[in-house]
């Protein structure tokens, strides 16, 4: 009996750890009560790519949660101060991937910030339809072979890795 | 265009909506800038760097799972070894 009580206290101690160290690493990548079902770049569950021949789209999120029914994707922004118009497309796209494939909708998806801010993105039927609607503008210049212009937008362009590129072809 | 041309990808979705010509150019293979090109390495290591503490906090999670279950099946062992223990009291 003594050596099952030890044991007992030893095994409530560790789990008295492992959930401050659980707490913790929640911090770090931004989930509250959500069970991470897969993880990218995880050997063990490896993340499967999600595709839909029905929307010609495929995608890989970060992570899967589990939240009650649904599988809700994880997209990580580790870099990112704040949550833009691009991030919110990105995971409704992994939202409508994982209803595809897992037949259940995703309420929302979630992207995670620098310092592990969340950002809850809600997956309602307009921001499907703006999706869809993205989707297929890409989709048409896909087709007829037409060539986005180039937008002088000061901030954007400042941050972006084709910035030369991109005005010196519209210089020629 | 052929139909495996069409396929788009959620990441591609979100470069669109950052920037269509962006999205274009990056469809081409045009090389980035190098600082961008640097700015993006550091970016996938930060990436990385959170996948290791999901994969972590996944483990984690399974192994206080097991916790449970084992500080469950001990509690029932002490309580049941007491009472056999013990014997039957009363008058």
């Amino acid at each position: 009996v003594t050596l099952l009580v030890l044991l007992l206290i030893g095994a409530i101690l560790l789990y008295v750890a492992l959930t401050r160290f659980s707490k913790h690493e929640r911090g770090v990548v931004g989930l509250r009560n959500e069970t991470v079902e897969t993880t990218d770049d995880d050997d063990t569950t490896s993340m499967p790519v999600l595709r839909s021949d029905r929307y010609g789209l495929v995608g890989r999120p970060d992570q899967l949660v589990r939240v009650g029914r649904a599988l809700v994707p994880v997209e990580q922004k580790p870099n990112a101060r704040r949550l833009y118009p691009s991030h919110v497309l990105q995971v409704a796209a992994q939202c409508l991937l994982v209803q595809e494939v897992y037949g259940v909708r995703p309420p929302y998806g979630l992207v995670v910030l620098a310092g592990g801010e969340r950002q809850r993105v809600e997956f309602s039927s307009s921001l499907e339809k703006t999706l869809l609607e993205t989707v297929a503008e890409m989709r048409e210049y896909l087709e007829t072979g037409m060539v986005p212009e180039p937008v002088w937008r000061p901030r954007k362009c400042r941050a972006c890795g084709f910035q030369t590129k991109c005005w010196g072809r519209r210089a020629e | 265009v052929t139909r495996s041309e069409l396929v788009l990808t959620a990441s591609e979705i979100g470069t669109y909506a950052f920037c269509p010509t962006a999205w274009h150019l990056q469809r081409l293979g045009t090389s980035r800038d190098p600082a961008s090109v640097a700015r993006m390495e550091l970016g996938t290591l930060a990436h990385r760097r959170m996948a290791r503490h999901a994969m972590r906090l996944r483990k984690v999670d399974v192994l206080r799972g097991l916790l449970v279950v084992v500080i469950t099946a001990l509690l029932i062992a002490v309580v049941l070894l007491q009472n056999s223990a013990g014997g039957p009291t009363g008058p």
